[in-house]
């Protein structure tokens, strides 16, 4: 079949159906993306906590931005090469043009991976720490210089982070319905590992297995934890349930039936006040319905989790599966192998939403109480701020009514101690020293703990019960990072269609030309018509993430 | 369009200014953000800043639409199909100014305006009892 109008133009609009095409698909585009903007907008002065300015790493948004101009610029060209019958140009221009989104896509890759394994927590005091996680040491081994079989690793082989949580657990109690297979296997394991513990019934599962019939013990009591026991007590479960709702349904139509005949006059929504269905009349019919199924654990055993998985409580936590764990919550402290930055501003804000003054607020925050090097940091940025303060008048002067400084130091600045300042702070007392490629490589890859060492970046434990919330740099952090992510995966996911489309023509565009050269010079400028509009959206993208 | 090799030629020339252009404007972009002596309204971020970063943006950006993609010398229907693409998006970044009635921009919304409210029922006069009035029923009385 042959397609109309895709070389000559209709005589109607002008144009090529191609083309009136992705200009429609554009203007969807534009809708799109400008909804995420403003969501973005929305988001921003609805923050109930200090949104992160001017936080993400410039120079790879800079560089990112440059590729992107270029790729249009080479894009266009490609087009032009082709208008003038130039295959050779053509391959090179796209050739360029696809490359460079080759490139753009690293950078991304590389700040998106730097983001997903840098850790933040905040803390119930609402002071912001930063850093990376050390990595759980098996028993016993040297932990001033583990070698690499010395970590321990989960199930994908993979080291696991020191942020676990410890309960002394003395008793398990399964939700019939949701507990989680996996994790009785995995539970099972702890406690052969942990202490050679056997997790049994608590007492005797008794119940009535048919209807009419006697209660009987369906389980007893010792009968160890396995998942064909949680299975086969669901079972059951599931049957009584069955078979109650329907003896309860049956009951409810004949009472429904009778008051609908005694009032033939009356609507059905007249009558519910009328129905009553006599349950104690059913209850001897009823089957057992097993909703837990409670187990002991003989002796009590330290069994591990993952934060993600449970709430936990001091004496009683609760896993996702509704799994209720019940024991002492041993220290399950998050330790940073690295510090990398504390951030007042949160605290602050709170504070002075109180009424509090934010000096006396951070002298009494948990780090300031108990580490001695937050308090030589902030005793140091206290200096760098009050010399900022200081050189801000002499530069700027004071407003008309020569009180109010004309330029102050940003609460960013006042309140947050990012892992340059710590940088430099190690730098000016003559800790680390760093190459040039290796600062360069940090303005990528972001603080290099290997070559700074603990020195610079130290090594914190933070306690279970200062934590109020923690996550990677990931969308669960705050709703700057949600609509961060939202956007630029948004936009990368485009810059890799895009360039499938353009590497399309590129590598088998030859045919094409062959026949009509005509035909792909237009399917270019159809191609580059959205890769441009990639590059425009990236044009607003870089200035309101990266530098606002 | 520039459909004629020559004009192309000519064309190729001007991509290539506009290519810098942009150059210039990212750099232009960077160091406004990040040069304290090219800072303009208060000390670090500010809308003066906001609006500023977001001209220069926009002025990028329709150097992009207007010169790469060729809308300097478009036609009709084209105008019509982004046009109202752009309609709809002003459209929707104009419901932002709804936020402004949102409790976090009104202090007094969860915690202080209950007690503005008793204050107030406190100290207007005691509520005189209405007479209830005489309602017709509004359905006919069955029989």
């Amino acid at each position: 079949m042959e397609i109309p109008y895709i070389v000559t133009p209709r005589k109607d609009t002008g144009l090529t159906n191609s083309k009136i095409a992705i200009w429609l698909f554009l203007a969807s585009e534009v809708m799109l993306f400008g909804g995420f903007f403003s969501a973005y907008v929305f988001l921003r002065i609805g923050a109930d906590y200090p949104w992160p300015e001017r936080t993400l790493p410039v120079l790879p948004g800079l560089i990112n931005t440059f590729v992107l101009i270029g790729s249009s610029v080479t894009v266009v060209f490609a087009w032009a090469s082709l208008k003038l019958r130039n295959w050779r140009k053509f391959q090179l221009y796209m050739g360029i043009t696809v490359a460079c989104a080759a490139i753009f896509m690293v950078l991304k890759g590389v700040e998106y991976s730097v983001k997903f394994s840098h850790q933040a927590v905040r803390l119930t005091d609402y002071t912001v720490l930063e850093g990376h996680l050390g990595y759980e040491l098996k028993e016993g081994a040297d932990s001033h210089h583990p070698k690499a079989e010395d970590y321990e690793k989960d199930h994908n082989g993979n080291k696991i982070e020191e942020n676990r949580i410890r309960v002394e657990t003395s008793a398990l109690t399964f939700n019939t319905l949701r507990f989680y297979k996996p994790w009785i296997a995995d539970l099972l394991d702890q406690a052969k590992h942990h202490g050679d513990a056997k997790i049994t019934l608590t007492g005797d599962i008794k119940g009535i297995k048919t209807e009419g019939g006697k209660e009987e013990v369906l389980f007893k009591a010792g009968t160890p934890l396995s998942v064909d026991l949680l299975e086969e007590i669901q079972s059951l479960h599931l049957a009584a349930r069955s078979h109650n709702s329907a003896l309860r349904t049956a009951a409810s139509r004949v009472e429904w039936d009778k008051a609908l005949a005694a009032n033939p006059d009356k609507q059905g929504w007249e009558l519910s006040s009328e129905v009553n269905v006599d349950m104690e009349a059913l209850k001897p019919r009823f089957l057992t319905e097993i909703q837990s199924v409670p187990f002991k654990v003989e002796p009590a055993t330290r069994f591990i989790f993952k934060p993600r998985d449970i709430r936990e409580a001091a004496t009683q936590s609760r896993l996702r599966d509704d799994t209720v764990v019940d024991g002492k919550l041993l220290e399950s402290p998050m330790v940073f192998h690295n510090l990398d930055a504390i951030d007042f501003q949160h605290l602050v804000m709170k504070a002075e939403e109180k009424g509090i003054d934010p000096q006396i607020a951070i002298q009494n925050s948990w780090i300031m109480k108990n580490s001695e090097f937050a308090r030589k940091a902030w005793e140091w940025h206290n200096k760098k701020v009050e010399a900022l303060e200081k050189r801000l008048i002499a530069d700027y002067g004071f407003e008309a009514d020569g009180k109010t400084p004309k330029r102050e130091p940003t609460h960013k600045e006042r309140y947050r101690l990012g892992w340059k300042e710590l940088a430099k702070m190690a730098e000016d007392g003559g800790m680390a020293k760093l190459s040039f490629a290796d600062k360069m490589k940090e303005e990528f890859m972001g603080p290099n703990y290997a070559a700074r060492t603990e020195k610079t970046f130290p090594h914190l434990s933070v306690p279970r019960e200062q934590i109020g919330f923690a996550s990677k740099f990931a969308p669960a952090w705050n709703t700057y990072y949600a609509i961060y992510f939202t956007i630029t995966g948004l936009h990368g996911l485009h810059v890799v269609g895009g360039a499938l489309v353009l590497a399309y023509y590129l590598f088998f565009g030859r045919k094409m030309y062959d026949a009509n050269p005509e035909w792909l010079a237009n399917r270019v400028e159809v191609g580059g018509l959205f890769w441009h509009f990639v590059d425009l959206v990236w044009i607003f993208v870089f200035p309101i993430l990266y530098l606002m | 369009m520039a459909d004629t090799p020559e004009a192309i030629k000519k064309a190729t020339r001007l991509y290539l200014i506009i290519g810098g252009a942009l150059f210039v404007g990212t750099v232009l972009t960077v160091l406004v953000a990040t040069v304290e002596a090219l800072d303009i309204g208060r000390h670090g971020f500010d809308m003066a800043d906001c609006i500023l970063g977001l001209i220069i943006a926009t002025v990028k950006a329709s150097l992009v639409a207007v010169i790469f993609m060729h809308l300097n010398h478009e036609k009709k229907a084209i105008y019509w199909i982004f046009g109202s693409g752009l309609v709809f998006v002003s459209f929707m970044a104009a419901l932002i100014a709804l936020a402004k009635g949102d409790p976090q921009e009104d202090p007094l919304f969860y915690d202080g305006r209950p007690a503005l409210e008793e204050k107030a029922a406190e100290e207007s006069a005691p509520p005189v009892e209405a007479a209830p009035a005489e309602v017709a029923p509004t359905t006919a009385a069955q029989p």
